[in-house]
């Protein structure tokens, strides 16, 4: 079979992908790297090692891409298997269970901010944030997981999940303020 | 423009734009990766069945050396076990002893025999009967 050098749709590059057409695949790749490496930086701190991660996953994604069925986005499935593996690579260094709990305080975290906040900026702010506190923020703010989801996946309690968003949401307030970020009031 | 909003949603509501165009040899790194012959599975099918044969060998064979040294050894195999050979064996033995031994052996024979209840007192009838006994007294 001779492959396709244009692919019309996703559907058509979804399965040329399946077919392990490598033309495809570099297509892919060229289409959502930069989107994936993006979720990657949100989780690993280091560059490098986000680049790393981001191409084990992009491997994973085209290696298992059979068991993407199109019940869901595509790309939703693919920022799933991205987010486990930043999660892999996170657990190796460092220990989820060794975070402190916290009793529950309501912390305002809202502050007078600009509607618009520069990729750079959410970067910036993110970088400076604990391992513990960024990753359950990510997973909780980001991606929409639940505590008892966060919990299990990070094999933590869901008191320690809970605790580690309030002080990251604490962090990130006086971190807003103290660097005196674009906007603030 | 300005307004009163929440670190978490002002994070959320504009993650997606957090893009980053990866080096250039990337895409070079992930084509080698894709070229790697996948590593196989630790435990295959292949592997486990292997495996199973090796030790249904070796039980095979062990039960073959066991077996054949049983074979060899037969008196002591049966040595336990075949009563009537011991009979014949002893009645032999006696045959082959003095008056005066055969005398020795029959009373070491008994005193084995009767050891238990040599060092253990008889006790028989009731307990009231014998209170009874000692109070006629």
């Amino acid at each position: 079979m001779i492959p396709k050098t244009t692919y019309v749709n996703e559907k058509d590059l979804i399965q040329a992908c399946q077919q392990q057409e490598r033309k495809a695949q570099k297509l892919l790749f060229d289409r959502y790297s930069a989107k994936m490496l993006g979720i990657c930086r949100r989780y690993v701190r280091n560059q490098e090692d986000a680049e790393d991660v981001m191409i084990e996953g992009m491997y994973k994604i085209m290696s298992k891409i059979s068991q993407y069925h199109g019940g869901g986005s595509f790309e939703g499935w693919m920022r799933r298997v991205m987010v486990n593996e930043a999660l892999m690579f996170l657990r190796k260094a460092h220990n989820f269970k060794m975070t402190v709990e916290i009793s529950n305080i309501e912390i305002k975290s809202q502050i007078t901010v600009e509607d618009h906040l520069a990729a750079e900026d959410i970067l910036k702010l993110l970088e400076k944030l604990p391992t513990g506190y960024r990753t359950v923020f990510n997973l909780y703010v980001v991606e929409g997981y639940k505590h008892r989801e966060i919990a299990e996946i990070l094999e933590i309690s869901i008191n320690t999940s809970k605790s580690q968003l309030i002080l990251a949401k604490k962090r990130l307030r006086s971190l807003v303020q103290e660097n005196r970020m674009p906007g603030v009031g | 423009m300005k307004s009163n909003k929440d670190i978490s949603d002002l994070i959320r509501e504009n993650a997606y734009k957090l893009e980053q165009r990866p080096s250039k040899n990337a895409w070079d790194r992930l084509e080698n990766r894709l070229n790697e012959k996948p590593a196989k599975p630790r435990f295959s099918i292949r592997r486990i069945l292997s495996i199973a044969a090796a030790v249904v060998g070796l039980v095979g064979f062990g039960a073959m050396i066991s077996f054949s040294f049983l074979q060899q050894e037969p008196s002591m195999a049966t040595a336990n076990y075949d009563v009537e050979t011991i009979e014949e064996f002893k009645v032999e033995e006696m045959k082959m002893l003095t008056d005066e031994e055969k005398g020795f052996y029959e009373v070491v024979e008994f005193q084995h025999k009767y050891q238990d209840r040599l060092s253990k007192p008889i006790i028989e009838g009731p307990r009231k009967k014998m209170t009874l006994a000692k109070k006629k007294k």
